[in-house]
């Protein structure tokens, strides 16, 4: 079975066809050995409610993630967060 | 990063992240990382691109099989980030051997500036902005923002609560640990409030 995007939500228009996932437990850890949702869930179980939320709510943010821009830069594509060690970077937003 | 999940009304349909901070992590090549991002993009997939149902089929054509390069990678993520937004968060990316990172950031170039979209949310030490900035703002800029003030009071104040052992700590020890943390992090964040609330 296939299908193309163009069907669903496809902002790009492209031409990918599709096909039913059978082979995704041979696939995934073809393309990684390592467990990304491990680490992942440690993340998420050490987070502390609300922490980093106003980072999300900036011009800069909402411009980064639709694409209008919002800060100096038309077309922001990356948004670092930088700071010391121990700040607690990992856990925002 | 569950909140961006929520975040937008549901622009963002994939989230992958990875964390640099542990050991096998940080000794991670590109082709490590990259395909650990694109291993969450497509487990999410109830359908998966033809593109990398035929790389699989490729690769057992060969007699040992063929690990996976990055122009391999690259070109799967940019199949999927064309059909739906696919934001890429990388942690403590100072803490990746700089010789990789600096391959994985060339990478990423590769990869996000293509239509419609891709982003990039880094985390990372403050000497790591400029190499961010040279890597990856040619094809779009790059944004910045420092932890703020609140957020690294309320970060310790959580981690002081999680103490196994208060009765090693005293008020002179506290307060000595504290008052590093705060003039170390920043200096726009040292100040008596500061200070007088975390205490």
């Amino acid at each position: 079975m296939s299908r193309c995007p163009s069907d669903n939500t496809n902002p790009a228009n492209t031409s990918n066809h599709y096909t039913v996932a059978d082979d995704l437990p041979e696939i995934l850890p073809w393309l990684s050995p390592l467990e990304p949702w491990i680490r992942r869930q440690d993340v998420r179980a050490c987070r502390i409610d609300n922490l980093g939320d106003w980072l999300l709510g900036t011009n800069e943010s909402r411009g980064w993630c639709d694409g209008s821009g919002g800060g100096e830069s038309d077309s922001n594509e990356t948004f670092s967060c930088h700071d010391d060690p121990g700040v607690g970077k990992t856990y925002i937003p | 990063m569950d909140p961006l999940h929520d975040w937008d009304r549901g622009q963002i349909f994939a989230v992958v992240c990875f964390y640099f901070g542990l050991a096998p992590q940080k000794e991670q090549p590109p082709t490590g990382t990259l395909g650990s991002l694109l291993k969450q993009v497509v487990g999410g997939l109830e359908e998966i691109p033809e593109e990398i149902a035929e790389a699989l089929r490729d690769q057992k054509k060969v007699t040992s099989g063929r690990e996976l390069r990055l122009p391999d990678i690259a070109k799967m993520f940019q199949t999927i980030s064309a059909s739906q937004l696919t934001l890429i968060c990388i942690d403590a990316l100072d803490e990746c051997v700089p010789e990789y990172r600096l391959k994985l950031l060339d990478s990423l170039r590769e990869i996000v500036p293509k239509p419609p979209v891709a982003r990039i949310f880094a985390t990372g030490e403050p000497h790591i902005l400029d190499e961010i900035e040279k890597r990856l703002a040619g094809r779009g800029g790059v944004l910045s923002a420092g932890a703020s003030k609140d957020d690294i009071i309320r970060y310790i104040r959580a981690g002081r609560s999680m103490d196994t052992t208060p009765e090693a700590m005293d008020s002179g020890l506290e307060l000595g640990i504290s008052k590093n943390i705060l003039e170390t992090i920043s200096e726009m964040y040292v100040g008596a409030g500061a200070l007088g609330n975390l205490l």
